[in-house]
């Protein structure tokens, strides 16, 4: 029997108007046969864990050109604790450099994706992410690609 | 645009030298707006600039003045552009990211502290207009508290409403924005203030995913909305439409962008006039490099890129010209890149003799023949738009959001394929570990922290009830059904340290809509929220 379709949230976070790199991924990941739900962009980390829950998502992808990722992160993972609702994996694009990268998954995201990324190697962490937390183990070790 | 390997006289048999090119400076405009050469008055070269605190972006435009740039180019941060304070809890992680934060008066003051306001013009892309009105108040007054008259300083804004059908955000309903746009237009009539008003927002089109065409179609359709508007406002043609302005987006298609740019002055020159009885409009058109035709991939080919894409906005004739730097995928540019790409300009201006004649690809059959081809495919688009009932109606029914997903995604296919080169992304490549490691702009880690300080500062600074009193005064004036101009209610509230914010929520308020979008922030003190008159 297939299993249900790998359920994915994306948006932009935060104020940026650059998404076409949240779009870009919302097609490929799309293609390679995922629900995904984009939400658009001036997203604030409340509304997009809203949205996650109610459509039961198992991925949250957020997306921010602006350096400003880490704080947006923060904010988002403290939010998803506080719905109780950590299980969601957060997948990290935009203009992320390398250090940033390290700190935003000690933070806890499962995985980040720099501007040198391929859509490929996104859509196999988002993959990852989806079977890891279906099978219940315990999180991924974390990837970081292209940062 | 349709091939043919040579274009012949026959191509060009149709062309009526007087009816469809006219000198530089001549109706219909399509040799240039000006009837000088560059060489006479160069194109104003110029970086944009905006991150940090408003003290961060002064040092950046010193040391740009410093490097020969002879214009100002400011960006405001993403809040700021949707009229939202730097302490707003929504927008505190964006203030001073990709922009500098304009809250009030005094960040103002501090963006141009010691930069000669006199002289240079001074370019406000504040996007949409939900800070543009605010923004240019906050110039005005910024001006006049060091002593020199409206007159004496000149510039443009962006005040471009109908950007939010092209990724731009608005918190003020269509009919409002376009409102006080005109607001804008109609006091830089009044006053003789030596303004463009306005921006038809070329450059956000094209980035958001247009063809050169449908940004040429899609820019006129803007621009017939506010010339309408203008008009409606009580008006004349001559006093404002010369005065309108576009920034165009410069891709690397070197002919085409040249066509296009000859094109847009035409078909806007020749619409003004059928429709308006316009006895002369010149459109003028800055450039603005692309960039979202930069990799992140070998990031210092966008050198090159850049390079030839300001070729052609020199030889379209675009009046003042900035870039997009290379390292601009990657992060805001360093002070390195800002040279690079003034350097490129100074080059150009200095070394090749590009400055020299006006229009020196006039009269060659096939420019001239793609001029024309680029004029007939915007005119189709635009009367596609028109027949959905004008910008606003092809905004409101997703004809724009629908066109630009097409491209996007025709775009992206045919650069997975191979049929679109993108040298470094699917031709090119060098091995991840040969892949250059740029010197990136930092912003301060601390960014947040400070910028949060100053708004407390500013906030515990000054005088309450000046503030309640002004933004009073402002909320009687501001339903739309009063008409009022709102520039000298706005003027006073900047004067008195009101808040981009305050402002925009007390404009909400009186047109029925909530203080804040977000529902989280109060209206300052004393400051009853009773809509006055409905």
């Amino acid at each position: 029997m297939r299993a249900d379709p790998e359920r994915v949230v994306i948006s932009n976070i935060g104020l940026d108007t650059h998404d076409l790199g949240a779009r870009l991924v919302t097609t490929a990941l799309r293609e390679a046969g995922m629900e995904v739900i984009y939400i658009g962009k001036f997203q604030t980390p409340e509304s997009i864990v809203a949205a996650a829950i109610s459509e039961d998502a198992d991925v949250i992808g957020i997306s921010s050109l602006a350096a400003n990722t880490r704080e947006l992160t923060r904010r988002l993972l403290e939010v998803l604790s506080r719905k109780e609702a950590s299980d969601i994996a957060v997948v990290v694009g935009g203009a992320i450099a390398a250090e940033e990268a390290k700190e935003l998954l000690s933070m806890g995201a499962a995985s980040v994706f720099g501007p040198h990324s391929e859509l490929d190697d996104i859509v196999a962490a988002v993959r990852t992410s989806v079977e890891h937390r279906r099978s219940r183990l315990p999180a991924q070790r974390p990837v970081m690609k292209g940062a | 645009m349709a091939g043919k390997n040579v274009y012949r006289p026959e191509d060009t048999n149709e062309l009526d030298y007087d009816r469809d090119l006219g000198d530089p400076g001549r109706p219909p405009f399509t040799r240039g707006s000006r009837d000088y050469t560059f060489a006479q008055r160069p194109w104003t070269r110029r970086m944009i600039v905006g991150y940090g605190l408003p003290q961060d972006s002064n040092r950046r435009l010193r040391r740009l003045l410093e490097m020969g740039q002879d214009g100002l180019i400011i960006v405001p941060d993403t809040p700021t552009q949707v009229g939202m304070d730097s302490d707003h809890p929504a927008a505190q992680p964006d203030a001073g990211r990709m922009g500098v934060p304009l809250s009030c008066v005094e960040d103002m003051s501090a963006l141009l502290d010691g930069i000669p306001l006199t002289g240079l013009s001074l370019s406000m892309q504040t996007a949409t207009s939900d800070s543009s009105p605010v923004g240019f108040c906050q110039l005005l007054v910024a001006a006049e508290r060091r002593g020199i008259p409206w007159t004496g300083i000149r510039g443009s804004l962006s005040n471009s409403p109908l950007m939010r059908y092209f990724g731009y955000d608005s918190s003020l309903p269509v009919e409002l924005a376009l409102k006080v746009c005109i607001d804008v237009v109609e006091f830089c009539v009044r006053k003789r203030l030596r303004f463009h008003p306005l921006g038809l927002g070329g450059y956000v089109f094209r980035e958001a995913g247009l063809s050169a065409a449908e940004e040429v179609a899609v820019s006129i359709a803007a621009g017939l909305c506010y010339v309408t508007a203008s008009l409606d406002r009580g008006l004349d043609f001559e006093s404002f439409g010369p005065r309108l302005y576009n920034s165009s987006a410069i891709g690397s298609d070197l002919f085409t962008e040249v066509a296009k740019l000859r094109a847009e002055r035409r078909l806007w020159s020749r619409i003004m006039a059928e429709r308006f009885g316009a006895k002369s409009a010149p459109l003028t058109i800055v450039g603005h490099t692309s960039g979202s035709s930069l990799t992140a991939k070998q990031p210092e080919n966008n050198i090159v890129r850049a390079g030839f894409q300001f070729l052609a906005a020199v030889l379209g004739g675009c009046t003042a010209i900035d870039f997009s730097s290379y390292d601009e995928p990657l992060s805001l540019p360093t002070e390195r890149a800002a040279r690079i790409a003034l350097n490129t300009q100074h080059i150009g201006f200095h070394e090749t003799g590009i400055a020299e004649v006006a229009d020196p690809l006039g009269g060659s059959y096939y420019l001239e023949a793609l001029t024309d081809e680029v004029e007939a495919a915007a005119h189709s688009v635009l009367q596609e738009i028109e027949a959905l009932g004008g910008l606003v109606a092809a905004g409101e029914q997703r004809w724009v959001s629908d066109l630009i997903e097409r491209n996007l995604v025709r775009r992206e296919g045919e650069i997975r394929d191979g049929s679109r080169v993108v040298v470094g992304v699917n031709r090119y490549q060098v091995p991840p570990e040969e892949e250059e490691s740029l010197e990136l702009l930092r912003l301060p880690s601390d960014l947040m922290e400070r910028r949060q300080e100053q708004m407390a500062e500013l906030r515990r600074r000054r005088d309450g009830s000046a503030v309640a009193g002004s933004l009073a005064a402002l909320m009687e004036a501001a339903p739309l059904d009063r008409g009022e101009n709102l520039m000298p209610f706005i003027l006073d509230a900047v004067r008195a340290a009101a808040t981009l914010g305050e402002i925009n929520g007390v404009i909400r308020v009186a047109n029925g809509e909530t203080y804040d979008r977000y529902g989280l922030t109060e209206p300052p003190a004393g400051l009853s929220m009773v809509a006055t008159s409905r």
